[in-house]
């Protein structure tokens, strides 16, 4: 049986991809907001780069949905020596996180049986025979 | 030096883009507009190291894009505008449109009429689902009166498949669409199966719609077909009919397409759940005899 928590993490699904790639750069971590921004640009090979809009339309959409809590504010040593706000993964985000993630892998694995992704651990095959 | 322009470049654009903040609504801006320059000025740094000066322009460009869409976003929650934000609580389904309110409607006061009046309309039969159900399961001739109130469960649990790919936005009717349209129909042969082998159908139906999601966009208007594994499911059902020698079509074999198809998302589900063929198939001569032939 599924208890209320799981329920409510995946009353949240899907996530959009902005969500979902901003838990995945806290899963690793607290971050401020160009750190995630980073964080994103190297998850995706540079192909999802958020602008400051989105990033943090998104985060005031999670914080509200509690997916996310901030944390302290200090200078990054790495960047400069600026205050920035920190912001870390709760609870709540870690399970919708793990929820998003469970229903992802369920669609890979239908989009395999359908052929449409080579099979675990197999090259793709190329050419006939 | 060359990084005396550089560095001004950079200020210059993040002076810019602060001005530019004003586009927002003031709360945003002001809960979010600091760490937004800092966000950009970052940006900006990365460009400028990688491409000099001029990598600041499609920087400028990508960035007015997001700002020029957030903007229009964030005034529309500041006003109130109501929009669908994915990431508000979607509220529990209430199963909408017409048939959750002929549901209610059969079981009350007014049922017997109701049905009566149903009967009369007998519209099923040129809904598009109908439509596209394969020759395979019409009814031959010779039925009976009781034969064609054993479909009566089946053309709803269809209709309720086709409602279930309207609700989740999906252009077609998959097996998970069947299933789930299965599962709301509570009154053929399967559903006394699924109750007898202790299935709880709301935990199946959770499984389900966990896994298909739901759609961006409303489908409207367009014609809802069947995905292959659907028609196959629905092949397979007249088949296990004809196995029964069944005069009908009745939800137990509906149920038993989906699991001999085995592939599908019903399938799937129906096998987490515990639902295996040999039990089902164990379980229908009874329950289809308590149905009163």
């Amino acid at each position: 049986m599924m208890d209320e928590n799981a329920r409510e993490a995946e009353a949240l699904l899907p996530l959009t991809p902005a969500v979902f790639q901003i838990l995945l750069a806290l899963a690793g971590g607290e971050r401020h907001g160009y750190g995630i921004m980073r964080e994103i640009a190297e998850n995706t090979e540079g192909k999802m780069r958020l602008g400051p809009g989105t990033l943090y339309r998104s985060i005031k959409q999670m914080l509200a949905a509690g997916l996310i809590e901030e944390s302290d504010e200090r200078p990054d040593p790495a960047l400069d020596d600026e205050r920035r706000r920190y912001y870390r993964l709760s609870g709540f985000g870690q399970r919708v996180a793990e929820a998003e993630a469970r229903r992802l892998a369920q669609l890979v694995n239908t989009a395999r049986a359908r052929r449409l992704l080579p099979e675990v651990g197999t090259a793709p095959v190329r050419g006939g025979a | 030096m060359a990084s005396v322009p550089l560095k001004w470049s950079i200020k210059a654009s993040v002076g810019v883009y602060r001005v530019v903040l004003y586009v927002y609504p003031p709360r945003f801006r002001a809960a979010y507009g600091r760490e937004m320059a800092q966000v950009f000025r970052g940006s900006c740094r990365e460009a400028v190291a990688r491409r000099g000066p001029p990598g600041l322009l499609p920087l400028w460009g990508a960035t007015l894009r997001d700002l020029a869409v957030t903007a229009a976003q964030e005034w529309g929650d500041a006003l109130g505008i109501a929009r669908h934000r994915r990431l508000r609580m979607r509220p529990r389904a209430s199963y909408p449109g017409r048939y959750g309110m002929m549901r209610r409607r059969r079981h009350g006061p007014f049922g017997e009429l109701y049905r009566a009046l149903k009967r009369m309309r007998s519209g099923f039969m040129s809904r598009p689902a109908m439509r596209t159900l394969p020759e395979s399961i019409t009814l031959g001739p010779g039925i009976t009166e009781a034969d064609r109130r054993r479909t009566r469960p089946t053309e709803r649990a269809l209709i309720f498949a086709r409602d279930e790919a309207e609700w989740h936005h999906h252009t077609h009717v998959g097996t998970e669409h069947l299933l789930l349209g299965l599962l709301r129909e509570r009154e053929g042969v399967a559903a006394k199966v699924l109750y007898v082998l202790g299935v709880d159908t709301e935990a199946v139906r959770r499984d389900v719609e966990f896994i298909i999601g739901r759609g961006e966009r409303e489908v409207v208007g367009e014609a809802i077909g069947l995905t292959r594994r659907a028609r196959r499911v629905l092949e397979l059902a007249g088949d296990e009919m004809r196995a029964m020698n069944a005069r009908y079509i009745g939800t137990e074999h509906l149920l038993l397409g989906m699991l001999r198809e085995g592939e599908g998302i019903a399938a799937g589900a129906l096998n987490r759940a515990g639902v295996h063929l040999d039990a089902v198939r164990a379980e229908v001569p009874r329950a289809s005899g308590e149905m009163g032939a």
